[in-house]
């Protein structure tokens, strides 16, 4: 039966994602149709202008014609006001999509009608409408389902009802899970994703929220075993401003131009020393962080507050306070760029968790900083070099915020001593605490940490894309945040524990 | 039950008492820096009264709520809510005046209310729901920052005579001269925020040292396991000792309205840090149990002496600030750090 269960996840999950995936290639067919007809890529936001906006057949008509004979599919959205001109880039485009809108709509569709070649009947248009909803919908949910399929299967485990309600993970599952479907349910199309052929890159709110959460990510890899060792690691944030100073001014140093500097769009130290360098101080710092903390027995949070502090006048005297921006095309890539059709940050992120799980869970390093967490004197006593894992620990952390730092200037092609990383630190801690590592220390999981950090993209998202003031974000997070932790809270989940055990019992003594 | 039924001891070995060194360090440090200061700048008017007055003034708000902090460190725990609840006791009395017509007395009363009940609320949930205090502060302090930004997103400068009369507060210092008290020159006073600093410095000290209340906060910070067995009020001590620290950042919230007349959603952001720097310089240990007033006022004054000799350099960059900020927090925890050692090889 239990063995059924992970098939019967895997087929169904399977099943979904294969609906998902017709969905999408129903929008994809119709927009390369528009694509091979008209030669005009017609895009995300001309999409939901025309199909999401109007439910009345001629408005639709009237608003696709316009916008695929308007030569760019985006200005769709302002050309729907009808009076005012879009503002086409290509002349000739221009023009046309003039002449389509002096006319009616039923001239337009006498005289080419990308309408009726593309779309055919208003059927097709209802259908295009809930395609797009449900591929957002279907998509993600079979990817989940195949997800846990192959989790349970390669783990192995029996499922265990009590212990996965036990188990802080799943809080923070459910806790996203939620906050997902109050999205859905206010913006249908909240899910969709759509690919931009110009991009090579898919698009959509989710994509987005894993995108934009990269940078926590992966300094809460490195913060999570922090936390493990019973510490907190306040310099992150510094850290990837100091990162991104040094990335952006390598960029631009030339010590043969008058200038001292480059105009921008090419290097003249190799771009492997551009990204490495940064990377190596970040490293050092973390190391000296660990010195600090392993060697001289200082307290994390105060030991990381030295470089809290004067990390981001580093960066400022690594700058000389200038703000430096680039153009070079490989630097954009590491941030804004698209692999494997996916933004760049995000296949960075993966490459990294899984390379920091499989470095911990696949050798002893991890069950060493839990045992170091635990209690740092009996592990000595029984032979882990407690200093050594402290020094990796904080060092990696170190690392981590460097590549985080360089993702978020290349981002903004720029560097930012006084905001980049702005509270990073605590932002990575709340991802960590949220994905069920506790603050006192031992065991820890990577894989909440990661949970935890899309979480707080998701608020954030959330916060924004329902047009909530940006500052008031804070408000948000902390009330989700209260809920999670208070869920979590000792005393909340034993109380917890121990009601539904009363209940099983009270059941057990009734059917006894 | 007072301290003098002790064992009466030399008063040379009670000075030299190891638990008093690391405040006398802060205070030798304090003179080191002020003395090459007045060497080094001492004809452009370092060696001033005004200058060493200023030196109160620039952080008074940030050594109202360190008084506070103490107490919170020196159970165990820490406040990272400190910035933002001042912040919105500014937003609160500005807001209020400048917008809705309500008398900042009023207003003042509230945030300061505000800010005992974030407190303790605070403190509660540390002390019964076992969440760690950095976790539930920080909280705090995105929930107190979040209502700011709601209540108002842009900066309300606030024009109202009693908050005028307040900040216009100052005491001038006379001094004698051939039996005729003159001003002291350069014309040297104190203002309402300083006032506020003193007095908070010494009813913390009053609280702390001569008080029951005081005793069971450090034994907390000693050892908590051991204060609940020796049956003292483990969960009403913390939770006051969070409230008062509420109470405390609230008044830095209103002398720092004092010093703007404004209230602004982003006001002192990152401010919780300096608070806790200045603590620990001054001699805080964050474990816990060990922790003085008069080294949170000398930790104070380190924070504004630095920026004045850079000031009075006017070469340096205030970046060189940061860094010599950190330098000095490097220092002073590896000084702590010796002393502690040094006790704990001396008891053994």
């Amino acid at each position: 039966m239990k063995k059924k269960l992970h098939l019967i996840l895997l087929i169904a999950g399977a099943l979904v994602l294969a609906a998902g995936l017709y969905c999408f290639a129903s929008i994809c067919g119709m927009k390369d149709a528009v694509y091979a007809g008209y030669g005009v890529s017609f895009s995300d936001a001309a999409f939901q202008s025309v199909f999401m906006n109007d439910h009345d057949e001629a408005a639709v008509r009237a608003d696709f014609n316009a916008a695929v004979l308007s030569g760019t599919g985006d200005s769709a959205a302002e050309g729907t006001d009808g009076t005012e001109a879009p503002d086409g880039t290509e002349a000739p485009a221009e023009t046309e999509a003039t002449g389509a809108e002096t006319e009616t709509a039923p001239a337009a569709a006498a005289a080419g009608a990308p309408y009726d070649t593309v779309i055919g009947s208003f059927s097709r248009v209802s259908s295009l409408r809930t395609a797009w909803r449900l591929q957002g919908i279907f998509l993600p949910v079979g990817a989940l389902l195949c997800l846990a399929g192959l989790v349970l299967i390669l783990r192995g485990k029996h499922l265990d009802f009590a212990s996965i309600m036990r188990s802080k993970i799943t809080w923070a599952v459910i806790a996203e899970i939620l906050i997902l479907i109050v999205c859905l349910i206010i913006r249908p199309d909240f899910f969709s994703i759509s690919y931009q052929p110009s991009n090579h890159m898919l698009y959509g709110n989710l994509i987005d929220i894993i995108n934009r959460s990269a940078e926590i990510t992966i300094i809460g890899m490195g913060m999570t075993m922090v936390i493990a060792l019973g510490g907190t690691d306040l310099s992150v944030g510094a850290l990837v401003a100091v990162s991104g100073a040094l990335a952006l001014k390598l960029m631009r140093w030339d010590p043969t131009n008058p200038l001292y500097q480059t105009p921008g769009d090419y290097t003249v130290y190799p771009f492997i020393l551009v990204l490495a360098v940064p990377l190596l101080v970040c490293l050092l710092m973390g190391l000296f962080n660990g010195m600090l903390i392993g060697r001289l027995k200082l307290q994390p949070i105060i030991a990381t507050l030295i470089l809290m502090v004067s990390g981001r006048g580093i960066a400022q005297i690594v700058t000389n306070g200038k703000q430096y921006t680039t153009m070079y095309s490989p630097f954009r890539w590491i941030g804004q760029g698209s692999c494997l059709y996916l933004p760049t940050p995000i296949v960075i992120t993966v490459v990294i968790v899984v390379g920091v799980m499989l470095f911990v869970r696949k050798t002893a390093f991890g069950t060493f900083v839990e045992s170091v967490g635990i209690n740092a004197n009996s592990s000595r006593l029984s032979g882990i070099n407690s200093r050594a894992i402290i020094l990796i620990v904080f060092a990696l952390t170190g690392l981590l915020s460097g590549i985080s730092g360089l993702i978020y200037s290349s981002r903004i092609m720029s560097n930012d001593s006084n905001n980049a990383g702005l509270n990073y630190e605590t932002d990575a801690i709340l991802s960590v605490v949220i994905g069920g590592t506790s603050m006192t220390g031992g065991k820890f999981s990577l894989a909440g940490t990661v949970i935890g950090s899309i979480i707080i993209r998701t608020i954030v998202t959330f916060v924004y894309f329902f047009g909530i003031p940006a500052d008031a974000t804070m408000a948000f997070k902390a009330l989700i945040i209260a809920v999670v932790i208070v869920l979590q809270a000792e005393p909340v989940r034993v109380w917890m524990a121990k009601r539904t055990e009363r209940r099983a019992l009270a059941k057990g003594g009734a059917m006894k | 039950m007072s301290v003098r039924t002790e064992k009466r001891q030399s008063l040379l070995t009670r000075i030299m008492n190891p638990k008093y060194m690391m405040v006398y360090a802060t205070v030798i440090i304090f003179l080191i820096i002020y003395a090459y200061g007045a060497i080094r700048y001492g004809k452009s008017g370092f060696t001033t009264l005004r200058t060493f007055v200023n030196f109160f003034t620039d952080n008074a708000y940030y050594g109202i709520s360190a008084v506070g902090m103490t107490m919170v460190l020196i159970t165990g725990g820490i406040d990272l809510s400190v910035a933002s609840v001042a912040s919105l006791t500014g937003m609160i009395v500005a807001y209020g005046y400048e917008r809705m017509g309500i008398s900042p007395v009023i207003t003042m009363l509230f945030s300061m209310l505000v800010g005992i009940g974030l407190g303790a609320l605070m403190g509660a949930a540390i002390h019964y729901l076992n969440v760690p205090p950095f976790i539930t502060t920080l909280t705090g302090s995105f929930l107190a920052r979040g209502i700011c930004s709601l209540i108002s997103r842009e900066s309300i400068s606030m024009n109202h005579p009693l908050i005028d009369q307040l900040a216009g507060t100052k005491i001038t210092l006379y001094h004698l001269v051939d039996g005729e008290w003159v001003k002291i020159k350069p014309i040297t006073k104190i203002d309402m925020t300083v006032i506020i600093f003193i007095v908070m410095i010494i009813a913390g000290t009053i609280l702390l040292q001569h008080t029951r209340f005081g005793r069971n906060v450090y034994a907390i910070g000693g050892n908590e396991a051991s204060a609940k067995l020796m049956g003292l009020p483990v969960g009403r001590t913390k939770i006051a000792v969070y409230a008062i620290n509420g109470f405390c950042s609230a008044l830095a919230g209103i002398a720092y309205v004092l010093v703007v007349k404004s209230g602004w959603n982003m006001a002192l952001l990152g401010g919780e840090l300096e608070v806790i720097s200045s603590a620990v310089i001054g001699g805080t240990l964050l474990t816990g149990g060990v922790g003085y007033m008069v080294g949170t006022m000398f930790g104070v004054l380190l924070k504004s002496v630095i920026p004045a000799i850079i000031n009075f350099n006017g070469t340096l960059s205030s970046w060189w600030g940061k860094i010599a900020t950190g330098g000095l927090l490097l220092l002073f925890i590896v000084i702590q750090r010796l002393v502690v050692s040094y006790t704990e090889r001396k008891r053994k």
